[in-house]
């Protein structure tokens, strides 16, 4: 019977014992050494001799043992060789080997009488089958040993790149020297200051949204030095003279992309999702990037935290979400948001029903209404969000000496303050980045903001997709002068803009606020057809009143209305030269509106805007240089008919359309032009004839000079043959 | 003595007509020429019934579209519409938007035809309330002429359509325009303007209504849209837009041209599931779609004429017909000049 006493102890002991041994068996050991095996002097254990083989028995790889079907192992007694199954292969037998040589080189090289050869029918070479070859092989040349400075000069000769050298783990400017400038297409260097010092370096980028349209802050997009403006920073991809664009890059405003071709500003725009509007949130990822400093060159040491450029915030506008408003902060407001490190968070309601945060100063906007506060609406708002960022360099090498930021902000107020069990977004508004190089020949950044130049749609010839560049004469103080006032976006973008259509593709009227009709603006792109319309939604009063010539109705015919009498010839036009600028014929509908209240049709009334403009070639065939030719604006009038019958209250749509049409004028006869043909005469120096004058002393012409060459060759050519008479 | 000049001598074997001398001659001479043309006939492609060239053609917008678009609305199937074609609409009823149109078209190499056509259209949604889109039908007229060996003045259709799982913003698509032949196009001075009207047009599907231009369809719009694609596709010759890479599906907030954004909201009736759930995911309020179309070189079969037809035929009958004349031409020598008598032998 067993006895459950002493056992437990027993098998505890045994299992200790057993993990002892183990531990000693697999323990780490080292080779005993027997020093008295150990010599002084000792030569190589294997001799390299130069045309031997080297001594040894490869496949034996076990010292004392025999190494399986290693027959040259001589730890392998006879019998047990016996039973191998084979012999690893040493070296290939000589007579087993197969030399393979092109048939041309064999037959010219190896004309011997004992040279035997088979030919290789699949790979039509020549092979030495037997070779009665004398020597007793080839042998390897290599120096025994070679200095450490070979080891680089070999890397790099092979080129071998260690692993590390992927450059994976470590930046870009890692390698660069400290003084190096940047260079264009370069990332710009950043360094996330905390509490005065850098803390570490980074690439600055922009955020930048994923497939779903988040903004991914980790994964933005680096900002290259000096790399907008459409971006072609490699080189090969560079518009040149009057091409379209290259057929390697995409076009210059690729309609994919938002920002204008003609535009020093790169930007991104994305969704920023929130769940709730708690105070992380709101100083966070809604917040200026005040804690960011520039790194003057890419390989500028962190621990100079004092040269790094802080990001100043020039200014700040903030806009009235419910009139779209804008006021532009004190400066004491701005060093007061800057102070505070960005945005400011409030809460006020203790429960449920009233609760509201809001965080005021956020680097974007959303209206809410503040009565639906229950529902938690988020009303629709047309947005411009903004955080626009211009670094300075110098010009003398590629430093950046400062930067700056320009904030358009606004409040959010959000019912949710804390984060919701689902994790369900909230809100979501767009945040759009923009960020611009300006050249100064200062060190340091200028006090006064910088002032973009207007941006050129070619030079001269216009580019395709750049926009057409447009405005209206404009008399002086002086009536004879005359220029061309033109509109500007923010971004420096001079072109035809389309106003008067809304967010949702209705039609805005003249009383729209600018901001709001601004902010919804087409804009005609040079060689670029295009169709825009809006909706006009009218109850058959409406449009009994607005066919009757209602005034307060009229105004939803912005979009129709012309915005522009001059169109630049080039996409340089100077709109202080009047002479650059194309006058558009522009052709208004005469005809009056009348409403037919028994049918329900209005017409007469303007439907369609119709911009007609004609271009051609100019210069080398080569780069083509386009120009405008002649432009139009024709009003097409329509017939505008209400169609419910059954309840006149209800609105319907009426479509108003621009169609802008542009057409190349089919070309002309090319015109090869040839270069005069040089002379056959040889030109003489002036003081050929010195110290006589013959150009300015004697009053010499051009034909004066070729009349005295003439008589000088004839000369020549007259004592030349004289001489062979004799 | 030596040999100062020499030139060959033409002996004549004059025989009666009635003989076997004058029929076999006859008879071989009839053979070395019927002979090669059997030959050739026999071995198939003598007459020459189709050729091939390749030629990139001069392709432009039509400015004909339609546009089936399909997304959720309140989490139920929504639809906008657009066309080119007013009965197409009708038949849509409020369905239908207006997108904004863009056209560009691009020459790369400057020899004066478009080797790249980009539309992009941008459909504002918000008026129809759709919240996604998840389903995209395009189809674009395209004008289309050869002016080489094949003239012709075609319009056809660019068709693209695309689906995804998720609601989307904005779709870019990119393909090559080509040719699709039945049977090989005639060649000929005048050109060839059998296809040279909108596929778009109602008169495509329903010829009864092409004297009316206000007739509408008699049947609902998917099948219209379906019947349209079959008329399109049983053409002799049409276009197929073959796209490069799958269609590119993103979220971006769209900016219409230079226009802002618009902000994305919650309908209040989120629960479970994805955190987008519930939102109106193409909450700019626009959906954008962009396609690139490139025009390369391709290949054209045609009929050949009769100059040509002949030629290639002639050039096979030669090809036997040239040993076959050498090699009657022995045996005749051997038969007149060893086998046959003749009647006499005149040295000339």
């Amino acid at each position: 019977m067993w006895r459950s006493g002493p056992w437990p102890g027993c098998v505890a002991a045994a299992a200790a014992v057993g993990l002892l041994l183990w531990h000693l068996a697999h323990a780490q050991k080292q080779a005993p050494i027997e020093w008295d095996d150990v010599e002084v002097d000792s030569s190589p254990s294997v001799a390299i001799e130069e045309g031997k083989p080297l001594k040894g028995c490869s496949c034996d790889l076990s010292p004392s043992l025999c190494d399986a079907n290693c027959c040259c192992d001589p730890d392998c007694t006879r019998a047990i060789r016996d039973s191998f199954s084979g012999c690893v292969r040493e070296t290939l037998p000589k007579e087993e080997r197969q030399y393979c040589y092109a048939r041309e080189l064999i037959h010219k090289a190896n004309r011997r009488r004992n040279f035997d050869v088979v030919t290789d029918s699949m790979y039509d070479v020549l092979c030495i089958e037997i070779d009665n070859d004398p020597s007793t092989g080839v042998f390897y040349t290599n120096e025994e040993r070679r200095s450490t400075t070979d080891l680089y000069s070999i890397y790099s000769d092979q080129n071998v790149k260690r692993l590390s050298d992927s450059g994976a783990d470590l930046p870009y400017w890692s390698f660069k020297d400290p003084d190096a400038p940047y260079k264009v297409g370069e990332p710009v260097v950043v360094g996330v200051n905390v509490g005065g010092t850098n803390t570490f370096k980074a690439s600055f980028t922009l955020p930048q949204g994923s497939l779903s349209g988040e903004c991914s802050d980790g994964g933005g997009v680096p900002v290259g030095f000096l790399a907008s403006h459409g971006g072609p920073t490699d080189g090969g991809r560079l518009e040149t003279g009057g091409l379209l664009y290259s057929r390697d890059a995409l076009p210059p405003s690729d309609f994919a992309s938002p920002s204008s071709p003609s535009s020093p500003f790169q930007r991104h725009t994305c969704w920023r999702s929130f769940s709730h509007m708690g105070e992380d949130v709101c100083k966070s990822a809604l917040g200026p990037w005040l804690n960011v400093r520039l790194a003057p060159l890419p390989a500028s040491p962190l621990y100079n935290a004092t040269a790094w450029p802080q990001l100043t915030v020039r200014s700040i506008k903030e806009r009235d979400l419910s009139t779209g408003a804008e006021r532009v902060w004190e400066q004491t407001e701005v060093d007061q948001y800057v102070s505070g490190g960005g945005p400011t968070w409030e809460t006020s309601g203790s429960n449920d029903t009233d609760a509201l945060c809001s965080c005021t100063g956020v680097v974007l906007e959303v209206m809410r209404k503040e009565t639906d506060v229950k529902s938690k609406q988020i009303d629709e708002f047309p947005s411009l969000i903004l955080q626009v960022i211009v670094i300075y360099y110098n010009t003398a090498r590629g430093q950046a000496i400062g930067w700056e930021a320009n904030l358009t902000v606004a409040t959010i107020s959000d019912a949710n303050c804390q984060p919701n069990a689902l994790g369900v977004v909230s809100a979501a508004v767009p945040q759009t980045f923009a960020v611009a190089f300006f050249p100064t020949e200062d060190t340091t950044a200028p006090a006064t903001p910088p002032s973009f130049p207007i941006q050129r749609s070619g030079n001269p010839g216009y580019r395709l997709g750049y926009p057409l560049r447009a405005g209206t004469f404009t008399t002086g103080p002086s009536l004879n002068k005359q220029a061309v006032s033109l509109q500007v976006d923010e971004y420096g973008t001079a072109g035809a803009f389309l106003l008067g259509i809304g967010p949702n593709g209705e039609c805005l009227d003249t009383s729209t606020p600018q901001q709001e009709l601004w902010s919804n603006r087409r804009v005609i792109a040079f060689g670029e057809n295009a169709a825009y319309s809006c909706r006009l939604s009218l109850n058959e009063q409406e449009l009994s009143s607005l066919c009757s010539g209602d005034s307060s109705l009229a105004g939803r015919y912005r979009l129709l209305k012309p915005s522009f009498d001059a169109v630049g010839y080039f996409g340089n036009a100077d709109w202080e030269n009047k002479a650059d600028w194309l006058a558009v014929s522009i052709e208004e509908a005469t005809s009056t509106m009348a409403y037919n209240d028994d049918t329900g049709v209005c017409d007469g009334s303007v439907t369609i805007l119709e911009l007609d403009f004609l271009y051609a070639a100019f210069g080398e065939f080569a780069a083509p240089q386009f120009r405008i030719v002649a432009a139009k604006a024709t009003q097409r009038t329509g017939r505008l008919r209400y169609e419910s019958a059954y309840d006149p209250s209800l609105k319907q749509s009426f479509v108003l359309s621009v169609i802008v049409t542009f057409a190349r004028v089919p070309d002309k006869e090319l015109k090869r032009s040839v270069p005069p043909r040089p002379p056959l005469l040889p030109s003489l120096p002036d003081d050929v004839f010195y110290p006589f004058g013959v150009s300015g002393a004697l009053g010499m012409d051009g034909y004066g000079m070729r009349t005295m060459r003439l008589w000088i060759c004839a000369c020549i050519v007259f004592v030349a043959a004289w001489t062979m008479d004799f | 003595m030596a040999i100062a000049h020499s030139t060959p001598s033409r002996v004549a074997y004059v025989t009666p007509i009635a003989s076997l001398g004058c029929l076999l001659s006859v008879a071989l001479t009839i053979g070395v020429i019927i002979v090669p043309f059997l030959i050739a006939f026999s071995s198939y492609s003598f007459w020459l019934h189709e050729g091939s060239y390749t030629e990139q053609p001069e392709v432009a917008y039509s400015s004909d579209a339609l546009a089936l678009i399909e997304g959720r609305k309140n989490g139920l199937p929504s639809t906008v519409f657009w066309s080119t074609v007013q009965q197409l609409n009708q038949l849509a009823g409020t369905s239908v938007v207006t997108p904004d149109v863009r056209v560009r078209a691009a020459d790369f190499n400057l020899d004066g035809k478009t080797d790249r056509l980009t539309v992009e259209m941008t459909f504002p949604l918000s008026t129809q309330g759709m919240e996604e889109v998840d389903s995209v039908m395009l189809m674009l007229g395209v004008t289309y002429r050869l002016n080489d060996r094949v003239r012709m003045d075609m319009q056809g259709l660019a068709v693209l359509a695309a689906s995804t799982a998720q609601g989307r913003a904005s779709l870019s698509a990119k393909g090559a325009i080509r040719l699709v032949q039945r049977n090989p196009l005639p060649v000929g001075s005048k050109p060839r303007r059998v296809y040279d009207s909108s596929p778009l047009s109602i008169s495509a599907i329903s010829p009864s209504s092409s004297q009316d231009a206000y007739a509408a369809p008699t049947h609902a719009l998917p099948f219209v849209v379906r019947r349209l694609l079959d008329s399109y596709t049983n053409r002799n010759e049409s276009i197929s837009f073959d796209l490069n890479s799958p269609p590119f599906w993103s979220n971006e907030p769209a900016t219409t041209n230079g226009a802002a954004p618009m902000v994305r909201r919650m309908d209040g009736q989120a629960s479970g599931g994805s955190v987008y759930q519930g939102f109106q995911t193409s909450g700019s309020k626009s959906f954008r779609a962009t396609v690139v179309m490139e025009v390369p070189e391709q290949p054209v079969r045609y009929r050949p004429d009769a100059l040509e037809l002949l030629k290639f035929a002639w050039i096979q009958c030669l090809a036997f017909l040239v040993p076959l004349w050498y090699i009657v031409g022995k045996i005749k020598d051997v038969l007149f000049g060893k086998i046959l008598p003749s009647r006499a032998v005149v040295m000339q």
